[in-house]
């Protein structure tokens, strides 16, 4: 909402300085957004008089002014047309900014003109940034006192004001309402609003026939006039206009417009002419056409507000008047509505159909139901003044039970809620001066908030009156006990093992990433196959048109979008959700880590090798380790999704649950990403691990090691290619798990022809030293059993 | 046998060595298993007691000369040894480190900005609740007062879910469904906080389609807006780390509180940065409120409490915070971008640790 201060100050009395009206309005709510204040730039221009003009000698279109300062008589050089003797004008001298804060601003300086000295300069309207473009110098009124700063000369409808109003006031969005709550707030004093009531000329025959008045449309009021004169508006109303945001269109068309800035009620000016008959408001029915005032045509739907004559509709109610009964230059008879239709429906109606109207903006927040035949007044007044006319009689089809909110509210219930006592007294005088009637009973104040207030409906609401007009500052703070009985901890298992998996991962310096929850189809389709995606109804565009079911496309176009800056080797991971259906709740938490580019950087002490799968593996194990869940527990399948390289890729389980994936990508999934380097990826299935593995316990088992002698024994065997080497570990483990304490793969030696693989056994009791016949005896087992069972073949 | 003289020869041998080996032969010629010495040690008991006792002295005198000077003789070598090796040892350590990575990963700022807020939240008294993304009509709104056509619901762009029954889904818009999900969930006094991504149809230069939100909600007997004042002055302290920070609280509205309140804090800008907590310019930092009785109504909530909730973007926070400038960098995934406003694993976000 924006407005001039000159507006404001036709209802509101106040000698505070623009600053302290703006900081008045954010504390009282009505947050200002913006102020344009030209006066603040203008410092030391003088009003000054032209006592004497002579010719130039070298220019023709020149003129020497002696000009009267107040202080001395100054030689000043002008071009203007409009210089005259005795003519009231603003000097500035030297020294002076003109144009200040412009791209083009100059500072004023003694200088020779066309062989002349000038000791300042005579100004115009647009060298002092209060107008867009101007001709000839000011000329001020012959009382303007010689010597005074201009400042005060300057027109206050050139200081703009926007402030933003929050939905539930729309009060507000009119400068009378603004005028009104600073009052109320104790800021300068209210000129009320006059509406006088103007006399008939004649009795209107036209009829209306209102079928909504129980419904949605419960005030509907006309008045004709004929023989009006549209016209342009006047200065004034064009300068106000031009500082406020609204569009100057015709005096008929403006007077509405005014009104809706001005008092918040919104009207509609017909031209009578062409309108055919009497009037009927009623509900739309799906598929009928209009075309609005914006030369647009609309498809309605059911149950929009529409105003008929007999042939046509003529009006969109609350939303935009229609273009075949539009007021234009020719216009001599009109029609004046002003109407009271349900928030709701216009909302609805404007939303549907995607139209931004000042009157849709206020009809749906809720104006003053009361404000119908002071609309049709005021109006009235105003198109007399302007176009002239003969005024008919109001006829109306209206519902005009009034229905008003009654709050009862305990006196003690303010200091209950903001936590600070206020007198009764300044409680009354605030809700007084908001418009409200106060019945004061004994421990109650029973209050009727005034018919512009709909959003004041229930007790709480009357505390923020009178908080936010006493003003939030003066409420101390005041400290409280927030720690008593609270006996759960701040954060759960989850969110604690979910953070200490983040900072894991950075120490092995894979970068976290956040990205969208939002995916496309494509991407889906490149890394999960063909599925039912979640698609997003209005997507902010193609590229996140469905939300993600696995983390992998995201980061894989980030793999992408940072090889394309020269970024080749790259280790990242996200934790977030991945969405399995559509209802709430419907996520789990997945971990994704990719590796993809070299491991190393070119480097004297190493070679230059690239990531594989077990670097990703190394990843996991640290993983498994703070998730304690043992390494001996785990199985490895090689089962695998489609996008992953059919050979170097597996799930792993911990007893039947699956609890990750990893391997290298399939490389026409890297093809589809468009890279070129190979990339190897880790899934953790973290929600499920966690819904699964029981609280960790704090405690920690009794350390134990044995105090008795360990021997290894290696063993190499050829095994077969497909061998998985854990399934050879783990069953060497188990043939004497008493005495067999570790067993370790330390080499995989693959050629052409054959496989080879090297163990260290680690033999050891808890209980004695073993003897040498003892371990060969073991080693003899262990060298038969993985000839049975494995087909390994000692070396 | 003279072993005067041979001991003599021994002493000079050893005197002679040049070297550790050379050393060690003559200690084995002397004193080996089959060395002079060893042999003539060995015979003593083929001999007299008298003979036995004055020779034995006279061969263990000779043993314990012989090494003394043999471990005299042998330290000399050594010595010799390793300042001989020293000479020839060296290696330029300007080469570059055994430093295997382009870039150092980092935490997200959105993690690390998140975890400071866990962090003092937590302390002061408040527990972590999550909510889910998708959220149906009335979590996301109904139940927050914002019924159907209320022109706040076009204050939230919402992303709407492609669904084949009439059931309206939406991705959240703002992270207060939770505050609905906790009221019915568990028992009164509640006192959560829920941080987490949220959601709407904007994206320009201030806006992306997905954020995260901080939302809190401390209910209890007789919580009021002095409480509220209170709280949020004790957080934007301790998060901005600076203990004169002003706040300001503007009147405002949002459906589900009642009073509401939008808070700013100071700043002024320097050489182009803007710096929190000194100067007179007001920046806007989070909005809060009482609970509106229509929220507790709709969350099944009878008793007779009153509480106060607030909520913040993080991503304003982390950029107020540590100055990055350009909302829209957080989700780009520029790893350049991550390592430098990222953090290291090990800052703490803890409060007595920072």
């Amino acid at each position: 909402m924006r407005f001039t201060l000159a507006w404001l100050k036709e209802y509101l009395e106040f000698d505070s300085s623009v600053d302290s009206l703006c900081q008045k309005l954010t504390s009282i709510g009505l947050e200002v957004e913006e102020v344009k204040n030209p006066k603040n730039d203008l410092n030391n221009f003088i009003v000054s008089e032209v006592v004497e003009i002579n010719s130039h000698p070298n220019a023709d279109k020149l003129k020497i002014c002696d000009v009267n300062n107040g202080k001395e008589i100054l030689k000043i050089v002008c071009g203007a047309s409009n210089v005259k003797k005795n003519m009231k004008t603003v000097l500035a001298s030297v020294g002076c900014i003109v144009k200040p804060n412009k791209e083009d601003q100059f500072k004023i300086k003694k200088s020779k003109i066309r062989g002349v000295e000038s000791q300042g300069m005579l100004c115009s309207e647009e060298e002092l940034n209060l107008s867009e473009e101007s001709e000839g110098i000011i000329e001020l009124n012959e009382n303007a006192k010689v010597g005074e700063d201009f400042n005060k000369y300057i027109d206050d409808e050139i200081i703009e004001i926007e402030i933003a109003i929050t939905p539930n006031r729309v009060d507000c969005a009119s400068v009378f309402g603004i005028a009104r709550d600073l009052s109320a707030s104790g800021f300068g004093k209210l000129k009320q609003k006059k509406i006088k009531k103007i006399e008939n000329d004649f009795e209107s025959k036209i009829k209306i026939n209102n079928t909504l008045k129980s419904d949605s449309c419960p005030q509907f009021s006309l008045r004709q006039m004929t023989n009006v004169k549209n016209c342009q508006s006047p200065e004034k109303i064009i300068k106000r206009f031009g500082g406020s945001g609204l569009k100057v269109i015709s005096a008929l068309v403006d007077v509405t417009n005014y009104l809706t800035v001005d008092y918040c009620r919104p009207l509609h000016v017909f031209d009578l002419d062409k309108i055919e008959g009497d009037i009927t408001i009623r509900n739309s029915k799906r598929g009928e056409k209009f075309i609005g005032l914006d030369e647009k045509e609309y498809t309605l739907d059911n149950d929009m507000i529409v105003i008929c004559d007999e042939k046509k509709i003529i009006s969109l109610a609350g939303v935009m008047g229609g273009l075949n009964s539009s007021c234009d230059e020719n216009t001599k008879n009109i029609l004046i509505e002003s109407a009271y239709f349900m928030p709701e429906n216009v909302a609805s109606t404007g939303r549907k159909l995607n139209i931004i109207s000042d009157a849709r903006y206020r009809f749906e927040r809720g104006i003053d139901p009361e404000s119908t035949f002071d609309g049709i007044e005021l109006s009235t007044e105003m198109i007399l003044k302007l176009c002239g006319g003969k005024v008919g009689s109001i006829i109306s089809d209206s519902d005009l039970t009034k229905s008003f909110t009654k709050i009862s509210v305990e006196k003690k219930f303010f200091e209950k809620i903001l936590g600070h006592e206020i007198e009764e007294n300044s409680i009354c005088e605030i809700l007084f001066k908001l418009g409200c009637q106060i019945t004061d009973l004994q421990d109650n104040f029973v209050i009727i908030p005034p018919s512009w207030r709909q959003d004041l409906k229930i007790k709480e609401d009357l505390v923020e009156e009178v908080g936010r007009l006493l003003g939030y500052e003066k409420i101390p703070n005041k400290a409280f006990d927030l720690k008593k009985n609270n006996d759960t901890s701040v954060t759960s298992e989850t969110q604690k093992l979910k953070r200490q998996i983040k900072e894991l991962l950075v120490s092995r310096n894979i970068m976290e990433i956040i990205s969208w929850s939002f995916s496309n189809k494509k991407w889906e389709e490149n890394v999960i196959g063909d599925t039912d995606n979640i698609e997003i109804q209005n997507p902010i565009s193609e590229e996140l048109s469905c939300l993600r079911q696995s983390l992998l496309g995201g980061l894989l176009n980030i793999v992408n979008k940072n090889n394309n800056k020269d970024r080749q080797n790259i280790s990242i991971f996200e934790i977030g959700p991945v969405f399995t259906g559509i209802n709430p709740g419907e996520q789990k938490d997945r971990l994704t880590i990719i590796r993809s580019g070299k491991a190393t950087d070119k480097n004297w002490t190493t070679d230059n090798r690239n990531y594989d799968v077990f670097d990703i593996k190394s990843d996991l194990v640290s993983l498994l380790r703070l998730l304690k869940i043992p390494l001996d527990k785990i199985k490895i399948k090689n089962e695998n999704n489609n996008f992953f390289h059919p050979g170097k890729s597996c799930s792993v389980y911990f007893s039947e649950l699956k609890i990750a994936s990893f391997g290298e990508i399939h490389p026409n999934v890297s093809k589809s990403f468009k890279i070129k380097n190979t990339v190897i990826i880790l899934e953790l299935y973290i929600s499920e691990i966690l819904e699964n593995i029981k609280k960790r316990i704090q405690t920690k088992n009794k350390f134990f090691e044995s105090n008795f002698q360990h021997s290894v024994r290696d063993f190499s065997f050829e095994v077969d290619k497909r061998l998985k080497s854990i399934d050879l570990v783990n069953y060497i483990k188990n043939i004497d798990r008493d005495i067999i304490s570790d067993v370790k793969v330390f080499d995989n030696y693959e050629n052409e022809n054959l496989r080879a693989i090297a163990l260290e056994v680690i033999i050891q009791s808890d209980s004695k030293t073993l003897s040498e016949n003892e371990i060969n005896e073991l080693s003899t087992k262990i060298i038969s059993q993985a000839k049975t069972q494995f087909k390994a073949k000692l070396r | 046998m003279n072993y005067d003289e041979i001991i003599q020869s021994a002493l000079k041998e050893v005197e002679d060595s040049n070297a550790s080996e050379k050393l060690e032969q003559v200690r084995v010629k002397y004193f080996g298993k089959n060395g002079t010495f060893t042999n003539a040690l060995k015979s003593l008991s083929t001999l007299s007691i008298e003979e036995k006792k004055s020779v034995g002295e006279k061969l263990n005198g000779f043993k314990n000369l012989f090494f003394s000077c043999f471990s005299r003789k042998k330290n000399q070598i050594e010595n010799l040894e390793i300042n001989k090796k020293l000479e020839n040892d060296f290696i330029d350590l300007s080469l570059p480190a055994r430093e295997v990575n382009f870039i150092e990963a980092k935490v997200h700022p959105i993690s690390h900005t998140t975890n400071e807020i866990v962090n003092i939240l937590g302390d002061m008294g408040l527990s972590y609740e999550e909510g889910p993304d998708i959220e149906d009509d009335f979590h996301n709104f109904s139940a927050l007062n914002i019924p159907e056509n209320h022109p706040a619901r076009q204050m939230h762009d919402t992303f709407y879910i492609k669904s084949k029954t009439h059931e309206k889904f939406v991705l959240r818009t703002h992270t207060s469904p939770v505050q609905i999900r906790s009221l019915k969930k568990n028992k009164l006094p509640l006192k959560i906080f829920a941080p987490g991504r949220t959601y709407r149809c904007d994206s320009d230069m201030t806006h992306t389609p997905m954020f995260h939100q901080v939302e809190g909600l401390v209910v209890d007997k007789d919580i009021t807006f002095a409480n509220l004042k209170w709280f949020v002055e004790s957080f934007c302290k301790t998060f901005f780390e600076k203990n004169d920070l002003k706040l300001r609280f503007r009147p405002s509205y949002f459906p589900f509180t009642e009073p509401s309140a939008e808070v700013d804090i100071n700043f002024k800008k320097e050489s182009g940065k803007i710096v929190i907590g000194e100067g007179d310019k007001w920046m806007e930092i989070l909005g809060c409120g009482l609970v509106h009785p229509e929220v507790f109504k709709m969350s099944g909530v009878k008793q007779d409490v009153t509480g106060f909730a607030f909520g913040m973007g993080i991503e304003r926070l982390a950029m107020l915070k540590y100055g990055m400038p350009d909302l829209r960098d957080f989700f780009d995934s520029d790893l350049k971008w991550l390592e430098h406003y990222g953090f290291n694993f090990f800052e703490k976000t803890d409060l007595i640790w920072r």
